[in-house]
């Protein structure tokens, strides 16, 4: 499953990865490959990428979320 | 005729301009790379965001979610957002955008109402007496959301409070270095473009109507903070071309006035020689 990020200016993230937590203005949401299409607003917040066990961490200022296909992406408020 | 002192100092004073002009385009070009690095970079944020929307319009019922930044009401007055460069010598960029924005402005019925962004788009307001609901100015070389951010709430404020009744947005388009197109684009009422291939059936949280809510003002924002890195690429290339014209300019300025003072030395040492040799032969005679 692959997961991107991206800011106005920036992709600040890009790669596969097996799980992304991220909050969801109604509450922390994890999301596994092969997840239905989803499109949810998000709170400021930690969004959690695992891959292989390995945790990355990018803090968002909300933004909101789209699962398509077996793609996650992130439009992010810009951390200003 | 000119002396050849006076020559001398003409060309001079031409070399230091030709000086002036070539550390403009210097700098010109170095912003140039990062302006378009912005630009580009932040196309693609841009096209999600577009296509989220689009997506997400065609899923929603709009009588039921009525979003207020969609509506499209009957134009009794319509505004429209000039983003222009702050500064000069940049060849013919802000003419022709602001040629176009008259234009655009001839061809509308209803009364303009005029956001302005940069001081050339100011001035252009001021000079034809449009009623200017806001101007921004000094918003820099590197704009980052939060310097755009109070554009797009004003605009978006004054659709939504029906002070106008669509907005346009007016900028130069970063086409390449030696092309940027003046383009005048709707936004509002957002008009979703057409989905590209299927539509998506989303699962939406909270719900369609309030992603959609929440979605559109970011959408305007997008639309208006990629217009103004747009117009800042636009605005570095056009100064970079003017300025590297103005630099052949003056070394060919410098050329013939060098021939020219170079013809006249020739020619006062001429007459002189012609003088001695006349003198001489006067005595001898």
């Amino acid at each position: 499953m692959k997961l991107e990020i991206v800011t106005t200016e920036e992709t600040i993230f890009s790669d596969d990865v097996d799980i992304v937590i991220a909050p969801g203005t109604e509450g922390q949401l994890g999301i596994l490959p092969r997840h239905a299409s989803l499109l949810t607003a998000l709170n400021s917040g930690d969004i959690v990428a695992r891959k292989d066990g390995k945790e990355s961490v990018i803090t968002v200022n909300g933004g909101f979320l789209e699962v398509a296909g077996n793609h996650v992406r992130v439009l992010a408020s810009s951390n200003q | 005729m000119a002396s050849v002192r006076q020559i001398a100092r003409r060309i001079r004073s031409v070399e230091n301009t030709a000086k002036i002009t070539k550390a403009m385009a210097m700098i010109a070009a170095s912003k140039l790379r990062r302006s378009q690095d912005a630009a580009t970079q932040g196309r693609s944020y841009a096209e999600n965001m577009a296509a989220i929307v689009s997506n997400v319009v065609s899923q929603v019922n709009e009588d039921e979610s009525h979003q207020p930044l969609l509506e499209s009401r009957p134009i009794k007055n319509a505004g429209i957002a000039i983003i222009a460069p702050d500064r000069g010598l940049t060849g013919g960029l802000s003419a022709n955008i602001l040629r176009s924005v008259s234009d655009f402005i001839k061809s509308q019925s209803a009364p303009i109402k005029v956001v302005a962004v940069g001081k050339k788009s100011r001035d252009f307001a001021r000079r034809n007496d449009l009623e200017i609901i806001a101007e921004y100015t000094g918003i820099g070389d590197r704009p980052n959301p939060g310097d755009t951010l109070p554009v797009a709430g004003v605009i978006t404020e004054a659709f939504s409070n029906e002070m106008v009744d669509s907005f346009h947005i007016a900028y130069g388009q970063f086409v390449n270095t030696t092309l940027q197109r003046p383009v005048i684009e709707p936004l509002l009422p957002v008009i979703p473009s057409a989905v590209v291939g299927n539509s998506i059936g989303y699962i939406f949280e909270p719900n369609p109507a309030e992603v959609l809510g929440m979605l559109l003002p970011r959408y305007v924002e997008t639309l208006v903070h990629h217009a103004v890195l747009e117009g800042n690429a636009s605005e570095q290339s056009a100064r970079m071309v003017a300025m590297n014209q103005a630099t052949d300019n003056a070394s060919e300025m410098v050329g013939d006035l060098t021939l020219l003072m170079n013809k006249l030395r020739q020619e006062k040492i001429t007459t002189e020689l012609l003088d001695i040799v006349g003198g001489v032969a006067a005595l001898e005679s």
